[in-house]
């Protein structure tokens, strides 16, 4: 308290003024480039509200019967093989992608750039090429969330390898084992629990990727809801949609209970 | 031993259940031999011979698709402060609100943006302004959630020094609760664009402007060395914008 | 020593008098039982007991950030137990508050947290905008210069010290133009010379501006050193109620209910 230094003088706001500025002029630049414009968002809401409108019930229960059950099972049945087997393609690239474990530095360098790129693809993308090449189906659908999968779970397991206690791993290394054992016995019992939460994880995002798939021809109860659109039937809109939030909800649940339980 | 009796278990479960959901896929080997050969003609012809004449309608689009990014990104920024607000369990004591905010920005989470993106082309016409409105809502639920999930992490002890200098709570949340989240809210908007950017390019398959739009074109003609370019264009974008938006995101932190 | 605060005691306003006040937390515990004391303008006085005495409840009840189960306390001519939010809000406005964890807002400037101190008395719209009155940006900065730490005003708060940031917190609560400063275990949390600081700062206000100053502290030879007045909690009870320098062996362990440790000292100050 015995000294009174000076009020020093106000440092520019460089930062904010900055950022404001550039995000204004992009903002300004994508107005016009979008032609958003409110006056004609009010005029079209009406008609926006029209196509929600008629999403709303009475819904025909024949159709879920009908109709909608077969395809939503494929849905599941799309999304589980894909997170499974990609998860179980995504183990040991994890290692190689690792700091921690990857036998040298060029491997971890490749892998983790060859990881960054498979997950720029969009896999709505990826299932239209592969149903052009494999014939349109499920089977596009599964492939496309394959390499969704194993991206997704490879990337989150390598960040969670470089994590670990390397201890162990150093203890396997002393008794003359090779790189592959010290991985299996001294890293994947210490990520087993993680391993299977983002299998889990990769699940319920393919589950909700694997709905709108049929949309390029890839299987599930996309293609219903394509052809739904097409006819102008909304009300059928309405229900797949409820029932599509009703499965992800369900298997969100689930899957972040088991998830819970694990981590 | 146990270690084992439990991954026989997991075991016993999984391989049921994988070749249950295999089951019904149709995968013969007169398939997949089909169409690997299939694949590698379309991949030659669209990333050894990439048709460059067709880049100023690429570029053009991009751009489309960045600005679609961009404004419904901001739009949704915004628009997903009240639902944060309304869905943190801390703010009001009661649970109901935040109960309904979380319950209706799940909603808006899960609605598929294609569907979204329908209704707003019913509404505004095919091209771009369908395709902002529908990034705008659906970003509202992740932001939202994330909005919600951040304010409750808000430290303690700064809100309970406002509240003994007599401050209204209204005060409080934009003098001490306001100043910690901006930085990260922020920081969830830049990342809710790199989505964007991608899905801003997807969404153009149903005639929500941007660089999907000419994708699907592209692919209902077949013409595998434009659609080689436009996807070599994407991806190369969608990796500059994370690199950039993660540096910013950095200084932000 | 002694003479002066039982001098200022005789002839001083009375800010907080406690009448029979308990309090009984939702779980059961009761931290505070029967408890009755008078506070009085320009006393410093400081709270001493083992963690679970009651000694942050004591403190608490006067600014009702915890209410009174029994009894009340009336404060600054209020009796608080049952007031109005508006009246609750209106009251806290003349007590400042430390804590021992400085409860900054982080990512704000120095100035922009002792700034929040004139909240209370800004209309909504003003609090709102963040449009403080010149007057409140000449006070805020009279407090900074107070508390030494002028030229951080622009810094960021978490980039200070953390004797720095209590001081910041000191000017905040300053700033609110207080007759009564409470502090919950304000050094608890700071190196011996900080924390000596922080201490000998508080005391040079308390006499300066005329502030009744309530300090919670764990270590008694502080208390001993710096208050006027030593509060001895037990169990919810006040086991003593004296001038710090008249205090025994005899009194320590009533408060602490044990012979008296090395742990219960901070140590002394390294002038």
């Amino acid at each position: 308290m015995s000294t009174h230094p000076a009020l020093p003088k106000r440092p520019f706001p460089w930062m904010s003024v900055v950022g404001t500025a550039i995000t204004a002029v992009i903002l300004i630049w994508s107005v016009q480039g979008t032609k958003f414009n409110l006056w004609v968002l009010a005029d079209g809401l009406p008609n926006v509200l029209r196509f929600f409108k008629g999403m709303l019930p009475p819904w025909p229960m024949d159709f879920v019967t009908g109709q909608l059950i077969p395809p939503m099972v494929e849905t599941i049945r799309i999304a589980l093989a894909a997170s499974m087997l990609g998860a179980a393609l995504a183990l040991p690239v994890a290692f190689m992608a690792s700091s921690t474990v990857a036998p040298n530095k060029w491997v971890y360098q490749i892998t983790r750039n060859l990881l960054n790129l498979v997950r720029t693809i969009p896999d709505l993308v990826l299932a239209a090429l592969l149903a052009s090449a494999f014939g349109i189906g499920a089977f596009p659908g599964f492939l496309a969330l394959l390499v969704f999968s194993f991206g997704v779970v490879a990337k989150l397991l390598a960040d969670t390898v470089e994590t670990i206690d390397r201890g162990p791993m150093d203890a396997i290394a002393t008794t003359g084992a090779t790189r592959i054992l010290q991985a299996r016995h001294g890293v994947f019992p210490q990520i087993a629990p993680e391993f299977i939460a983002y299998t889990l994880y990769a699940f319920e995002i393919n589950v909700r990727a694997a709905t709108v798939l049929g949309l390029v021809g890839a299987g599930g109860v996309g293609v219903l809801l394509k052809t739904q659109i097409a006819f102008l039937n909304y009300t059928n809109v309405g229900i797949i949609t409820a029932v599509t939030f009703a499965v992800v909800m369900l298997i969100d649940t689930l899957s972040s209970t088991i998830r819970r339980r694990l981590v | 031993m146990t270690q084992k009796l439990r991954s026989t278990l997991i075991l016993l479960v999984v391989t049921p259940v994988l070749l249950w959901s295999m089951a019904g896929m149709d995968v013969t080997p007169a398939r997949i031999a089909a169409g690997f050969p299939r694949a590698a003609t379309m991949l030659t012809d669209m990333f050894a011979h990439p048709d460059w004449e067709y880049w100023p309608i690429v570029q053009q689009r991009l751009i489309e698709s960045l600005q679609i990014a961009a404004l419904g990104t901001f739009l949704a920024g915004i628009l997903a402060i009240p639902f944060g607000v309304l869905a943190a369990r801390n703010l009001v004591r009661s649970p109901v609100p935040s109960t309904i905010g979380k319950v209706l920005l799940n909603a808006i989470r899960t609605f598929p943006e294609i569907l979204l993106a329908y209704a707003f082309i019913k509404g505004l016409g095919l091209g771009a302004f369908a395709g902002v409105m529908a990034v705008a809502i659906h970003s509202i639920g992740m932001l939202g959630k994330l909005y919600a999930e951040r304010i409750e992490n808000v430290d303690k002890g700064a809100i309970e020094a406002l509240t003994t200098t007599g401050a209204s709570p209204v005060a409080i949340f934009r003098h001490c609760i306001l100043p910690e989240v901006l930085p990260d809210f922020v920081s969830f908007v830049l990342y809710r664009f790199d989505l964007n950017v991608r899905s801003a390019s997807v969404i153009g398959i149903v005639g929500a402007g941007g660089i999907g739009f000419i994708l699907g074109l592209q692919y209902q003609a077949a013409n595998y060395p434009r659609l080689g370019l436009i996807v070599i264009a994407t991806i190369a974008t969608v990796v500059v914008v994370d690199s950039i938006s993660a540096k910013i995101r950095q200084r932000l932190a | 020593m002694s003479d002066v605060s039982t001098g200022v005691a005789a002839k001083a306003a009375t800010l907080v008098s406690f009448k029979n006040t308990s309090v009984t937390y939702p779980n059961g515990f009761t931290a505070l039982t029967d408890v009755n004391l008078e506070f009085h303008e320009g006393e410093f006085i400081v709270v001493v007991g083992l963690s679970g005495a009651g000694k942050s409840t004591l403190i608490r009840t006067i600014n009702r950030l915890v209410p009174p189960t029994g009894g009340d306390v009336n404060v600054l001519g209020t009796p608080i137990r049952n007031i109005s939010d508006a009246n609750l809000r209106k009251t806290r406005r003349r007590i400042g508050m430390i804590f021992q964890n400085y409860n900054l807002v982080r990512r704000s400037s120095v100035l922009a947290n002792v700034l929040t101190g004139r909240l209370g008395d800004l209309p909504t719209w003003r609090a709102l905008l963040g449009l403080y009155t010149k007057s409140d940006t000449d006070l805020a900065i009279k407090c900074l210069t107070r508390v030494g730490i002028l030229d951080k005003a622009y810094n960021r708060a978490d980039q200070l010290s953390g004797g720095q940031q209590q001081r910041v917190a000191i000017a905040r609560a300053l700033a609110q133009q207080p007759r009564i400063l409470l502090a919950d275990e304000p050094v608890a949390s700071l190196d011996p010379p900080t924390a000596h600081q922080v201490m000998r700062d508080l005391k040079a206000l308390s006499r300066e501006e005329g502030l009744l100053t309530i300090v919670n502290l764990h270590f008694v030879d502080m208390a001993m050193e710096y208050a006027d007045r030593v509060i001895g909690l037990h169990a919810g009870t006040v086991v003593y109620d004296g001038p710090g320098a008249d205090m025994t062996e005899a009194d320590f362990e009533r408060i602490y209910q044990r012979k008296i440790r090395p742990d219960d000292m901070r140590g002394a100050a390294e002038h």
